[in-house]
């Protein structure tokens, strides 16, 4: 295909909603005049049949191999587009469509001309910014081979069965073929649940029989590497000390919440008072004739109510076994009244049968045990009673042991919450995202009983079954705009790996000096954060490049006048509140040009810097509230940005109000016209930024800076919020003193650029007191900096009659 | 080419195209609620209709619907037609009477009352599904559909509880014909991003 851009630009009338209120006769004028368009024309309805073959007809006849279509919302629009186009060179990611109607045309009462004028700005900018795109096809993700299953949960029985039933091969790390210790295991993670028994027994043996599953019978998990149809699992290997690497193409963790015993003020030496994972055992050795046993469900108390509905479930398991064997014996489960009894109709009646009584006790005060009673709170009438026991079941204490812990360290697209285990789950469009399911299964994930944990087990097993069917079928499509690492370029960081929401960035080999990362096609959702944030910019988010925005705003913000400011919306909140302003006429001030992106977080500081270096008087970055990300955090990290270009701002003289964050809401557009005015007023009163070669060479030493200085990267990179973390990172108790430092090294790096970019651009040797009065700063700064210069050899001094004269180096 | 009639009007469609496409094409007016470009036409507000004539007598169709053919003389303005659209209006603001935007749209075409039975007087939805067409052939997830059946039909997520399967692009918002999507969004998305499995 020709790589050199042929961009045609096709103006919608809409009807007559874009062709009354734009005078489209002026854009097709302009647009003549620019030279990165091939031909522009006005189609009634591009979207609609007649105006889809009249775009087929010009695409052939002028070999365009780009369109812009300047039209309506593009989130609606461009899957026709991309679909109806689809046999004719403009292949996917090769359409731009922007909003002419919803942001120019329907939101302001200027006149048609000077719509007209902002329409030609967004369309050049559009048509730069994809005359600048790299495309780059993907064939089908090929995922084959063995299925690991990772952990000890009962959910491992349910997907091994599950993928040995389709035929594929499995490893399992943790599986026991002693029959005894694996209904010990299970029992202890479910007490009382023995309704899958057979199933498990029968599992145990298929395992052990079939060929097509193996088991790590030796040695430690050390570490998982790779990406989704090429991990590694790395075993250690005591006998030779080395590590065994085993490939998989897919991994199922199926992990239990482990259970304590319940709080220790409860303990009893005698014995009468026991966790509810020790009464199986109990009963056993001391059998259960006459006795009065209380099911005491305190998980409220022990605040867990999430997992006051299991242990309910349990009590009633275990009070019918006991109730079915020791005819004597009485069976009492003390609840909170508002948890609802989560039995059938049928286990309702086979309660009443076997004269299980049922007691439930009001939360205002809670449950006192006493020496043979427990004393409680009647709900219905408040009088506090008491019931006698001999031995009284409280709940479990359930958390994650250190063995699920270890295990969500090694699989890294996890994280550890409070009592449960989460996977990040980014809200985006199915094409964003190859597979968007986590393989997880087990009560460490979700508090949930064995049947519950089995069919899990099976879900995710079923899943990986049918990827692997997908992929053999070459029908796994790895999605357009995915980050890719360079490599050469990355140096081992880690900070990627730590960024990334979806754990889709992991280390390419086990083991070895320097770990470089790769990311999964399969797992990453484009969101972006980490080419963003990579100190050495080593990542790109292919297909939607940081230099291909950074061109969309130079070319707009080189159109700007004084009082103009540009808007980037977010696609989950900026861009549908703008839309629907658009759709209900909402009026807002006509200089804000809006450009829409797809995630605040995906926006690189360089290019808030390039649009100020371009001419743009005023940048406000409209993205979600910060709980609403679809991204994680992807705000956050826009905030951590801005605010580093506000601090330059600062130190160079130039107002930070000139850049700003706000925040909006798909439902809130007449909040988006409110931001827009707010800003765009905020602008028109500041003075206008002189355009003087000192004002320029400082914004060309904040892009510099902020593109290339891989100290000043690393330090706003480290400050981001993490996707598991609840707050800002600069909302802890350092949060003044990480800034006084970063305020302190963008200072001190702000000058050195300036030092080297006055170096660069004068091209002569200039003496510190020249260097001193030319850049207006300290002197003991400045001498401190080129020392600094020095040392890194970034420049050279010669002594000419005992004075130093700097220059830089060739 | 298929050349045919569209208010007397010579009109020239390729095979493929709708009368309303065509129409577009050239310039003539269809009121249309339940049709948007990015989704397949599915006929359902019968607020396009048209009156084909051939010879002396005459069919009404929905023109987003039906194929252009040869010869054919198409008319969006008879008497018929008007009378169906003043009709459909009044249906219309009998079973959503809270719309502004169906009032006001009524209003153009000259309906400001109804004289059907309103049974909710705060209901806005006017049941075109092109929300949940637009969920399924845009998005690509379905998290939202018509659900029930009948006169008890409404627009939700499954158990009208808040979905996981929402990605909550607000797609369905955008292309509302009323505000009601507007008023239930939050009946459909989840609003934190983190899930439990």
């Amino acid at each position: 295909m020709n790589k050199n851009p042929k961009t045609g630009v096709f103006i919608c009338k809409c009807g007559q909603k874009i062709e009354l209120k734009i005078d489209l006769n002026i854009i097709l004028n302009k647009l003549k005049e620019d030279a990165e368009i091939c031909r522009s024309q006005i189609i009634p309805y591009p979207c609609l049949k007649p105006g889809i073959e009249e775009i087929k007809e010009a695409i052939a006849d002028n070999n365009f191999n780009r369109i812009v279509i300047a039209g309506c919302e593009e989130r609606l629009m461009l899957k026709k587009f991309e679909t109806e186009l689809k046999d004719t060179p403009i292949s996917k990611k090769r359409i731009k469509i922007i909003n002419i109607r919803g942001h120019v045309a329907s939101v302001s009462d200027i006149s048609p001309e000077l719509k007209a004028i902002k329409s030609v700005k967004l369309i050049k900018s559009a048509v730069a910014d994809i005359n600048s795109l790299k495309p780059i096809t993907r064939d089908s993700a090929n995922v084959e081979g063995r299925v690991m299953i990772l952990g000890e949960g009962a959910a491992l029985y349910s997907a091994a069965a599950e993928l040995l039933s389709n035929g594929h091969k499995c490893i399992l790390s943790d599986f026991t073929d002693n029959y005894d210790k694996a209904f010990e295991n299970i029992g202890k993670k479910y007490p009382g649940d023995r309704d899958q028994d057979k199933f498990i027994e029968n599992t145990i043996k298929r395992i052990k029989d079939d060929p097509n599953a193996e088991i790590i019978t030796e040695g430690k998990i050390k570490n998982i590497f790779g990406i989704t149809g090429g991990y590694g699992i790395a075993v250690e290997n005591f006998a030779k000390g080395t590590n065994k690497i085993y490939p998989v193409s897919a991994i199922i963790v199926c992990l239990d919440g482990d259970l304590q015993a319940a709080s220790p003020e409860c303990k009893e030496k005698s014995g009468s008072v026991i966790s509810m994972d020790k009464i199986e055992k109990h009963i056993n050795e001391n059998g259960a004739l006459n006795k009065k046993i209380v099911f005491l469900i305190n998980d409220h108390e022990m605040e867990q109510p999430e997992f006051a509905k299991l242990s309910i479930k349990s009590a009633w398991k275990i009070s019918k076994r006991i109730r079915e064997s020791y005819h004597n014996s009485q069976a009492t489960i003390l609840f909170n009244h508002k948890i609802p009894i989560p039995l059938t109709p049928a286990e309702r009646k086979l309660s009443r049968e076997l004269k299980i009584s049922w007691l439930p006790y009001s939360d205002i005060t809670p449950p006192i045990l006493q020496q043979g009673y427990i004393v409680y709170c009647d709900p219905k009438t408040n009088i506090e009673k008491d019931i006698s026991y001999d031995w009284t079941v409280l709940s479990p204490k359930r958390d994650i042991g250190p063995k699920s812990a270890e295990t969500i360290r090694l699989i890294n697209s996890s994280y550890i919450k409070g009592e449960l285990i989460f996977s990040a789950d980014p809200k985006v469009r199915p094409e964003m995202i190859g597979c968007k399911e986590t393989y997880v299964a087990g009560s460490a994930f979700y508090p949930c009983d064995l049947s519950r944990a089995l069919t899990q087990g099976r879900q995710a097993a079923s899943k990986v079954s049918d990827m692997l069917k997908e992929s053999a079928l070459k029908h796994l499509k790895i999605p357009d705009v995915i980050s890719f690492i360079d490599p050469e370029k990355c140096v081992a960081c880690g900070l990627c790996e730590q960024l990334c929401e979806n754990g889709s960035i992991s280390v390419s080999q086990a083991e070895g000096g320097a770990l470089t990362r790769i990311i999964d096609p399969m797992r990453c959702s484009g969101g972006g954060t980490c080419a963003a944030s990579c100190p050495y910019n080593a990542i790109t988010l292919q297909n939607n490049t940081c230099e291909r925005q950074e061109r969309g705003i130079e070319v707009l913000a080189s159109q700007m006048e004084a009082d103009q400011v540009i808007a980037l919306t977010c696609a989950w909140a900026g861009t549908p509140a703008a839309d629907n302003a658009g759709k209900k006429e909402i009026k807002y001030d006509h200089r804000a040009h809006i450009i829409p992106v797809t995630c605040a977080g995906q926006l690189d500081p360089s290019i808030f810097a390039k649009a100020f270096l371009s001419g743009a008087p005023g940048l406000i970055i409209i993205g979600c509230d910060p709980n609403a990300c679809h991204h994680s955090y992807g705000i956050d990290h826009a905030w951590s940005r801005v605010n580093a270009i506000k601090k330059l701002f600062t130190i160079s003289g130039i107002d930070r109000r000139r850049i700003a964050l706000a925040h909006t809401d798909i439902k809130r557009a007449e909040n988006f016209a409110v931001i827009i005015d707010h800003f765009v007023q905020t602008i028109e009163k500041l003075e206008p930024i002189p355009k003087t070669a000192s004002i320029k060479a400082k914004l060309n030493c904040i892009y510099d800076m902020i593109k290339y200085n891989s100290l000043i990267r690393h330090m706003i990179a480290a400050s981001l919020r993490l996707p598991y973390e609840q707050a800002y990172r600069g909302d802890h108790t350092q949060v003044l003193d990480y800034d006084k430092d970063l305020t302190k090294a963008l200072r001190e790096e702000f000058l050195k650029t300036r030092i080297k970019y006055f170096l660069k651009t004068e091209k002569t040797v200039f003496t510190l007191d020249d260097l001193v009065k030319l850049l207006d700063a300290e002197k003991r700064d400045i001498s401190k900096s080129l020392t600094e210069l020095l040392e890194e050899t970034v420049i050279e001094c010669e002594y000419k009659k005992r004075e130093p004269l700097f220059f830089i180096k060739a | 080419m298929i050349r045919f009639k569209i208010n007397d009007k010579e009109v020239k469609a390729r095979k493929g195209w709708t009368i309303l496409e065509t129409a577009r094409e050239y310039n003539i007016k269809i009121p249309t609620l339940c049709f948007h470009e990015a989704v397949a036409p599915s006929g359902a507000c019968r607020l396009c209709m048209v009156e084909i004539v051939e010879g002396n007598w005459s069919k009404t169709v929905a023109s987003c619907i039906y194929p252009a053919q040869e010869g054919i003389n198409v008319y969006t303005e008879t008497d018929k037609i008007r009378n169906i659209r003043r009709w459909i209006f009044e249906m219309l603001l009998a079973s959503s009477p809270a719309s502004s935007e169906i009032a006001a749209m009524a209003k153009k075409y000259g309906v400001t009352s109804t004289r059907f039975e309103i049974k909710d007087p705060n209901e806005t939805c006017i049941l075109c599904g092109l929300c949940a067409r637009v969920c399924e052939e845009v998005v690509g997830l379905s998290a939202i559909s018509i659900v029930d059946r009948g006169v008890l039909k409404k627009i939700g997520a499954p158990f009208m509880a808040t979905t996981d399967v929402c990605v909550a692009c607000g797609c369905c918002i955008t292309v509302c014909p009323t505000s009601k999507m507007e008023s239930i969004f939050d009946n459909v998305r989840k609003k934190n991003i983190s899930t439990v499995y």
